[in-house]
């Protein structure tokens, strides 16, 4: 598997970002501390604060205003195919109905638009790194099974093939783990930490506060499309963050493995936002 | 992995298989529409005359050259094309109900057809035989970049796509009625008779136009398969890999309107080629759009072959307009294929 990436040390800055759909921003004024490669990036908050659109909005798929930075260069004012041979999206679901093989699904990928020049060209050695790929995500056995075949946990593992496949320096991954079983979600976070160790900058949305807190290095809690707050997952993950964005009332403790671990123990008592129901 | 890559290229075998094997169905449907007609004329006579054509007479050279030949090619050149058009359309609108005419081609077409045969409207200085035809063709084709226009002013999206196309169907439709309804009988007959569709209308003028029309395009739907291919993972997931869709879509749609009123202007609607085609190459081959495109190219063109054969079967010496032979046939035949459990890969 080759790890080599677009840009040298890359850095991931965001400044001033607001992104909506038609006219109601979703996210205003985001600005983050600059994120280096080597890290895993957990983004977390309730339903609606931005996670997803923030995801979308680096990936090029809605319009956003603002200035993002991907190892010096504007990530916002790339044309599609360019930013594709940096960034990588991970949609959380595969579309029903596609008479198509795994092993098929993940050339396309590679051969949808150009990749970058560290990249094999000729179709034979594409193919080998398209079978490479499998393997690192553990799927090899599932390459000449139709899509449609799969579970969904079995799905989930091969978007995240496809978004593996064309070796992005900045990987975007919406809840890669939330069809996935106990096995495979720390598989899969395993492999995500050392996507990044490789020199990416791999940004998850995860709902499940403790697997953010196990394998993030970096914990970003967005509230109403703002930052709350942002930080190491012991700085970020507190009982005051989660009373203050979630509404509840929580206990975080260290774990006899040393881990954080999220109890909740229910609704805030009063609630916090009456009005917020979801 | 060498397995992987072994189980791989043999898939890749059977699909090139699969390929070879529709072709050659073609060829053999082709060479049973030319022995086959209404005329008297044996078809061990028809053979030889096909090769050695000076050993027949005069009808007879007629009625093969000039009847049978370009009519059997007719058969598969329009079901290539709509066919074709067909799984570009499925893909590009994400639904696997489209065909050709779901944007309004077709009523475009007949709209363009009506204003020339009803009205005597058309476009200054052309001859009174490519009168219609032209005219279907550059109302299916401004159809399409109305379409185009209006779906731009909005997002482009195929959901857009779809909704002014209907909305179109409609405007076209209460046009044609309108000019039925001020039409004289004669004209109404002859109209009505236009949009049954016909193979043996086109003639070689057809051929002469539909077989570079369709070598010009298909290059470039191939060109785009890779692309096609990761449309069908989602338009997201698409664009991550860095296609502009837009774009995509635009230049599809382009091919799919040159293709089907190409079709529609020579032969008038048939209905249901460009639906089933698709599918039964799908059913096949997979949608690797590599193979998945000329599967469907072929299966259109054998469909519409049977088709033509069977309209004249079906009644012995008398000439079943095809497009209903398409639909009354077809449709049964459609369902019990998709009703039977779908084959794998």
């Amino acid at each position: 598997m080759s790890t080599e990436c677009t840009l040298d040390a890359p850095t991931l800055a965001i400044e001033r970002l607001t992104v909506g759909y038609g006219n109601t921003p979703v996210i205003e004024h985001l600005t983050l501390d600059p994120i280096e490669a080597g890290y895993v990036v957990a983004l977390v908050g309730p339903n609606a604060a931005g996670k997803s659109t923030l995801l979308r909005a680096l990936a090029g798929l809605i319009p956003a205003v603002g200035r993002v930075t991907l190892g010096g260069r504007d990530l916002l004012s790339m044309s599609l195919p360019e930013r594709a041979t940096h960034v990588a999206f991970m949609p959380q679901t595969l579309p029903q109905g596609v008479a198509l093989t795994v092993f098929e699904s993940v050339l396309s990928a590679l051969k949808a638009s150009p990749l970058h020049e560290n990249h094999p060209t000729d179709s034979r050695r594409l193919r080998h790194h398209a079978v490479h790929t499998l393997e690192r995500v553990g799927i090899e056995h599932l390459a000449l099974v139709p899509l449609d075949h799969l579970s969904g946990g079995q799905r989930q593992l091969v978007a995240l093939a496809q978004t593996l496949a064309r070796d992005p320096v900045l990987m975007l991954l919406d809840e890669p783990t939330s069809a996935l079983d106990l096995l495979h979600q720390v598989s899969v976070l395993q492999l995500v930490r050392s996507l990044a160790r490789d020199g990416r900058i791999v940004v998850l949305v995860l709902h499940d506060l403790n697997l953010a807190a196990r394998w993030a290095d970096h914990v970003i809690v967005l509230h109403q499309g703002t930052l709350f707050t942002a930080g190491p997952p012991e700085e970020a993950i507190t009982p005051r963050v989660l009373s203050r964005v979630y509404g509840v009332s929580a206990r975080v403790e260290r774990c006899s493995g040393h881990f954080l671990q999220v109890m909740v123990d229910g609704p805030l008592d009063p609630p916090l936002h009456p009005s917020r129901r979801v | 992995m060498p397995d992987v890559l072994t189980a791989y290229a043999q898939a890749m075998r059977r699909r090139v298989l699969v390929v070879a094997l529709l072709s050659v169905g073609c060829l053999l449907t082709f060479g049973l529409d030319l022995l086959i007609g209404p005329s008297e004329l044996a078809p061990r006579l028809a053979l030889q005359g096909l090769f050695e054509p000076e050993t027949l007479s005069r009808p007879q050279a007629i009625i093969i050259w000039e009847v049978r030949l370009p009519t059997a090619l007719m058969a598969l050149l329009v079901g290539a094309a709509l066919s074709l058009a067909g799984a570009e359309m499925q893909t590009i609108l994400n639904n696997p109900l489209a065909s050709p005419f779901t944007l309004g081609i077709s009523e475009a077409a007949s709209l363009g057809a009506a204003l020339a045969i009803m009205l005597g409207i058309a476009i200054p200085g052309l001859a009174s035989t490519w009168l219609v035809p032209i005219n279907a063709f550059l109302f299916a084709f401004g159809a399409v970049l109305l379409l185009q226009m209006l779906a731009r002013v909005h997002d482009a999206s195929a959901h857009t796509l779809i909704l002014f196309g209907i909305a179109l169907v409609f405007l076209f439709d209460a046009l044609v009625a309108l000019i039925q309804f001020v039409a004289s009988a004669e004209a109404l007959q002859q109209f009505v008779f236009w949009t049954l569709g016909n193979l043996s209308r086109g003639g070689w003028d057809g051929v002469r136009v539909l077989s570079p029309l369709l070598a010009c395009i298909v290059p470039f739907s191939l060109a785009g398969a890779w692309q096609m291919t990761a449309l069908r993972l989602g338009e997201d997931r698409a664009r991550s890999f860095g296609v502009n869709i837009r774009r995509v879509r635009f230049m599809s749609l382009v091919r799919v309107s040159l293709l089907a009123s190409g079709a529609v202007a020579f032969v008038g609607t048939i209905a249901f080629v460009g639906l089933v085609g698709p599918h039964i190459a799908r059913m096949l081959i997979g949608e690797d759009h590599r193979f998945f495109l000329p599967a469907s190219l072929l299966t259109g063109a054998l469909v519409l072959s049977l088709a033509s054969i069977t309209s004249k079967l079906i009644i012995p010496g008398v000439l079943i307009p095809v497009g209903l032979v398409t639909s009354l046939i077809g449709v049964p035949v459609f369902l019990i294929l998709v009703l039977r459990k779908r084959r794998a890969l």
